[in-house]
């Protein structure tokens, strides 16, 4: 390099643009296994899901006919798959605040804290590691209705009994409260360690400017520095429960009578249980639409954020 | 009455102490610097007095009040802070604002919709704009007010906290460091400034610094820390011409002070490596002491055989323009010794040349075993 910088310039340039086409060429060349990966993993099988939809394609079938909108037309007037999206969205909008607004109190109590914070954090992380599905039946002895030990405490403090998987009016929200148990501990490892990112100088200044109350304090420092990290647990919260599928699956199925009828366990339904797996495709398109809006969302807040730094 | 009054103060963080019982007054309009190497324990006596840490012993009085029990925005002092700690997300006026916001309103009036509705609350927002506006000019930063800090460059950061501690009129002004995330031109030349801001602010400024030119050249008077204690407090002129402690004038003064081991003669004289130089009255036979003087005050001249007190080798030269420096390698061993001359002379010595070295009379400093000040008793 040093070498040809030295030579006139008419020289270097037909050597030099050489060589650019050499490194780009290597470029492609070692960048090809991921591009492949990509495609093949990521990109196609969602473009092939797409085509799908618009087919009337049975799992296993040897031909397929392209039906246009037909799909998407018939789950307008399919009232199971609405009740399906309205449950998803009630079951996002209960797990999400849920669990970030106790995922932030569980962090900002242990970062308070002088003693035991590994414990806490450990004993907080635990249902992130452990495998929903297992704890799934875990839970299903818990809220059984005679001897599980969810109603035999509520009967102890003087309430009735209830048949929470089987409840209509109940059974979708017993299994919210598994989502907030198993997503809390993951938004209170990610908001802690927005909380120790918080320089303490900001807390010290705030403290001689007159800012030091406990609830102005956080107003006037934590929360809005922690304004990244908790945008980033919110949209991540939103997305993993739109996936809502392990607990539906294990304890449910969808019922009682479509009460916990989700849009994963419906296309789960429909492409592998009645094959159809066209009008399956047709609800992941609207699931990923639902994923794409929230990851814009985050783009763009991560965009605003951007003068933090 | 005095502008703040430190009695005793101590402080440990677990098995490590770091204040071993600091006195200090610093008087109302004065602005007295905290010198010293860091680990000194400079800025945790600022932050005692500022309220951010508790002293285990000692007390603090501001204005002639105890304060050890308030809370530091009970204290009513200002803090600059090294890293200027401004709140990111808020504009430049919503920093200067904050201190007044958080006096002259309560907690619901800071709400959105009410602070645009309740009189009251407005007339408070007019007044804090008006005074934040005020501050602002007074820094030159006027043109900023509705950018956030990241916008801003380091100086224009450094003016926003400046202008932040001073906006509500504090009685003690605590600057931790607030030089010393600046390039050192921009340095030179906020110097003069917070100089300036302390003339006009007419209140008592506590300086935190590790830079002896930040110190000297701004301060009524320099306190210089080492090791959690207070070795010596002066005005600078006095700090540097007549420290009373060795460890104040090695720390005080670039390039450093030379030192040489000595032992006290018979006839009074001192015996260093080398040669042979004159003592005070007053020193016991046999004593070791420590003879030190200024580079500017070691005289040197070619070595032509005559009788010199001491001799030594150019070791190497540094010409800054104004000043130039021999690096001088003594004939009797020891650390080399500086002398600062003038470039005229300077360049008139080569590298490797045989000199005679002569500290200037009346000018040469004496410390005993332990490192305190033998004064000359006259």
């Amino acid at each position: 390099m040093t070498a040809t910088t030295a030579l006139p310039v008419a020289i270097e340039r037909p050597s030099r643009s050489t060589q650019a086409r050499a490194e780009a060429f290597a470029a492609y060349v070692l960048s090809a296994p991921a591009i492949v990966c990509l495609f093949g993993i990521l990109l196609l099988p969602t473009l092939a899901t797409f085509v799908l939809s618009f087919t009337d394609w049975q799992f296993g079938a040897p031909t397929l006919r392209w039906i246009g909108l037909d799909n998407y037309a018939h789950l307008a007037n399919d009232r199971v798959f609405w009740k399906s999206l309205s449950n998803t969205v009630l079951y996002v909008l209960v797990v999400v605040p849920a669990s970030v607004l106790l995922g932030l109190g569980a962090a900002l109590l242990i970062e308070a804290g002088t003693s035991g914070r590994a414990f806490y954090r450990a004993a907080f992380f635990l249902p992130v590691t452990a495998t929903l599905i297992a704890m799934a039946t875990v839970w299903e002895i818990m809220l059984h209705p005679s001897v599980g030990l969810i109603n035999v405490l509520i009967e102890a403090l003087g309430f009735s009994k209830q048949n929470w998987l089987k409840d209509p009016d109940l059974a979708l929200f017993a299994l919210a409260g598994i989502g907030v148990w198993q997503a809390l501990g993951l938004n209170m490892v990610l908001l802690l360690a927005g909380l120790k990112s918080i320089p303490r100088d900001l807390y010290e200044a705030a403290a001689i400017d007159g800012a030091d109350g406990p609830w102005t304090r956080f107003l006037t420092v934590t929360l809005p520095m922690l304004g990244p990290a908790l945008s980033f647990v919110l949209i991540i919260s939103a997305i993993r429960s739109f996936q809502v599928f392990d607990t539906v699956a294990v304890l449910t199925e969808g019922g009682p009578n479509k009460a916990t009828e989700v849009l994963l366990y419906t296309m789960y339904q429909e492409g592998f249980g009645f094959f159809r797996a066209g009008y399956g495709a047709a609800i992941t398109v609207v699931f990923l639409l639902f994923v794409l809006v929230l990851t814009l969302v985050k783009a763009r807040l991560a965009e605003k954020r951007v003068h933090y730094s | 009455m005095s502008g703040v009054s430190i009695r005793g103060v101590t402080k440990a963080f677990g098995q490590t102490r770091v204040l071993h019982g600091v006195s200090l007054d610093v008087g109302p309009r004065e602005f007295l610097t905290l010198l010293g190497p860091s680990g000194c324990g400079k800025s945790t006596l600022l932050r005692i007095i500022a309220g951010l840490e508790q002293a285990d012993e000692g007390s603090i009085a501001l204005g002639g009040q105890r304060v050890d029990s308030l809370l530091p925005r009970q204290r009513d002092v200002a803090m600059v802070f090294q890293s200027y700690a401004l709140y990111p997300y808020m504009t430049v006026a919503e920093n200067i604002g904050l201190p007044l916001l958080m006096r002259r309103t309560r907690p619901w009036q800071r709400l959105p919709l009410i602070r645009r509705l309740h009189p009251q609350s407005r007339a408070a927002s007019g007044s804090i704009e008006s005074d934040v506006r005020r501050a602002a000019a007074a820094l030159q930063i006027e043109s900023y007010l509705d950018r956030k800090p990241a916008q801003l460059s380091g100086g224009q950061r450094q003016r926003v906290a400046l202008a932040r501690a001073m906006v509500r009129d504090p009685r003690v002004f605590l600057m931790d460091e607030p030089l010393s995330n600046l390039d050192a031109k921009l340095r030179v030349a906020a110097r003069a400034e917070i100089a300036d801001l302390h003339r006009r602010a007419g209140v008592a400024f506590i300086y935190v610094t590790h830079d002896q030119a930040e110190a000297m050249t701004m301060s009524d008077r320099v306190a210089l820390m080492m090791g959690g204690e207070i070795l010596q407090i002066a005005p600078p002129g006095q700090i540097y011409e007549d420290p009373a402690d060795l460890r104040v004038a090695e720390f005080i003064g670039s390039p450093k002070i030379n030192t040489l081991a000595g032992v006290v003669r018979t006839d009074g004289g001192i015996d260093v490596p080398g040669g042979v130089l004159s003592g005070t009255p007053g020193l016991s036979q046999g004593d070791a002491v420590s003879v030190a003087f200024r580079p500017e005050h070691l005289q040197v001249e070619p070595d032509n055989g005559a009788s010199g007190v001491l001799r030594g080798i150019v070791r190497h030269l540094e010409n800054l323009g104004s000043d130039f420096y021999l690096y001088i390698e003594p004939s009797g061993g020891g650390e080399r010794l500086i002398a600062r001359t003038t470039p005229d002379i300077g360049q008139s010595v080569a590298l490797g040349a045989p000199l005679v070295l002569r500290p200037a009379p009346g000018r040469v400093l004496l410390f005993d075993r332990v490192g305190r000040r033998i004064r000359s008793r006259p």
